[in-house]
C-alpha cells in the first residue's frame, strides 16, 4: 500500500513517474521545476524515498566492486611490450 | 594492429572521417595528475603503465562482456586494447582523458570481436536493447486503476541501515550485482560500466558511445533498476 498524502499528488508526479527520473535527479542533470516537484512528492512519500536512496546506494557500490586483474603471463607480456616500446 | 585501431583518433573516439563533422572536441581534456601520469607513460616508466592497468582492467573486462561470451574471450580483447594503448600513446595528443582514450579503444575492439565471432546472436545476453520506452520499474507494483493510480502498490522494502559498504560486506549481495550486471544487455552495460563503475563524467560517456543525454539516462537508470532488482531478491 501507499502512504501518498494529497501532498503527493501536489507534486504533480505518481510514484511511477517519479521512479524514471531518478538517474536524473540523483546526478542532478535535471529542470529546477522538475527537481521541485520530485523534492515536493519525496518529502510526502517514505516509499519513493526508500526506492532513490536504494538506487543511490546501488549506483555507489558499484564504483567499489572487487578489481579483476588481467591473467598473470598477460600482464607480463604487456610490461615486455611496453618496456621495448619505450625503452631508451 | 587492425589497421582500424590504428587510424582510431583519442580526440573523440572516432575515426578521421567521422570526427569533422563534430566539433565537440575538447581544447585540453586532461587534469594536471592525468598529465603527469602521461608523462611518465611517455618516459618508459613501467610503475606508471602497472599502475594504469591496475586502475581501469576491471571496467574494460566488465565491459567487454557486453559483447563477447565469456571472460576468457574479454580478457583476450582487453589485452589487445593494452597493446593498441601501448602502440598509441605516443600519438595520443590529450585531447580527451586517457580513460576516455583507453575506453574508446576498448568498445571498438569489442565491437569488433563479437561481430567476428557472431557471438551477439547466441549470447543470450547480448539481447537488443531498442525500446527506451519500456519502462524501468515493472509496472506491476504500481496501482493499476482508481484514485492512487500509478502510486505503489508493493514498494521496495527499506534495506536497513545499508551502505555501500555494507552491502559490499554481504557476499549475496555482490554476487547478485555482478550477476545482474553480466545479463544486462550491452547497451545497458556500457552506460552503467562507464558511469558508475568507471565513473565517466555524463557528457563524455555520451561523447564516447555517440548518444543523446536523454538516452544516457534511459539507459542508465533502467541498468541500475535491473541491479537494485536483484540486490532486493537477494537481501530484501
Amino acid at each position: 500500500m501507499t502512504d501518498c498524502s494529497s501532498q503527493c499528488a501536489h507534486s504533480g508526479l505518481t510514484c511511477r513517474d517519479l521512479t524514471e527520473r531518478v538517474s536524473e535527479y540523483l546526478d542532478d542533470n535535471i529542470s529546477i521545476l522538475t527537481k521541485v516537484r520530485i523534492g515536493l512528492h519525496l518529502a510526502s512519500c517514505t516509499h519513493c524515498r526508500t526506492y532513490v536512496q536504494q538506487i543511490d546506494l546501488v549506483s555507489s557500490a558499484l564504483s567499489c566492486l572487487p578489481n579483476l586483474y588481467p591473467p598473470p603471463m598477460n600482464r607480463l607480456r604487456l610490461q615486455q611490450q611496453f618496456a621495448t616500446r619505450y625503452s631508451n | 594492429m587492425n589497421a582500424d585501431i590504428a587510424m582510431y583518433t583519442e580526440s573523440i573516439g572516432h575515426f578521421p572521417s567521422m570526427s569533422r563533422k563534430s566539433p565537440a572536441i575538447k581544447s585540453s581534456g586532461l587534469t594536471k595528475a592525468e598529465d603527469t601520469v602521461i608523462a611518465r607513460l611517455k618516459r618508459g616508466d613501467e610503475g606508471a603503465f602497472d599502475e594504469l592497468v591496475n586502475q581501469h582492467h576491471s571496467a574494460l573486462v566488465r565491459m567487454a562482456m557486453g559483447y563477447v561470451a565469456d571472460r576468457e574471450v574479454a580478457e583476450e580483447v582487453v589485452q589487445d586494447t593494452w597493446m593498441a594503448v601501448i602502440e598509441g600513446l605516443n600519438r595520443f595528443e590529450g585531447r580527451s582523458s586517457l580513460r576516455t582514450w583507453i575506453c574508446g579503444i576498448l568498445i571498438h575492439k569489442a565491437k569488433d570481436r563479437g561481430v567476428r565471432e557472431k557471438r551477439h546472436t547466441t549470447f543470450s545476453a547480448f539481447e537488443s536493447y531498442e525500446d527506451d520506452n519500456e519502462e524501468a520499474v515493472d509496472p506491476s507494483r504500481f496501482q493499476q486503476s482508481g484514485e492512487l493510480a500509478g502510486h505503489w502498490a508493493f514498494p521496495p522494502q527499506p534495506w536497513d541501515d545499508r551502505t555501500p559498504e555494507k552491502l559490499l560486506v554481504s557476499q549475496q549481495a555482490v554476487n547478485a550485482m555482478q550477476r545482474a550486471i553480466e545479463a544486462l544487455p550491452s547497451t545497458l552495460k556500457e552506460v552503467l560500466i562507464l558511469r558508475d563503475v568507471e565513473g565517466v563524467d555524463a557528457k563524455d560517456v555520451c561523447e564516447m558511445l555517440k548518444i543523446t543525454e536523454t538516452n544516457l539516462y534511459v539507459r542508465l537508470h533502467r541498468a541500475r533498476e535491473r541491479v537494485r532488482a536483484a540486490v532486493e531478491t537477494a537481501i530484501g
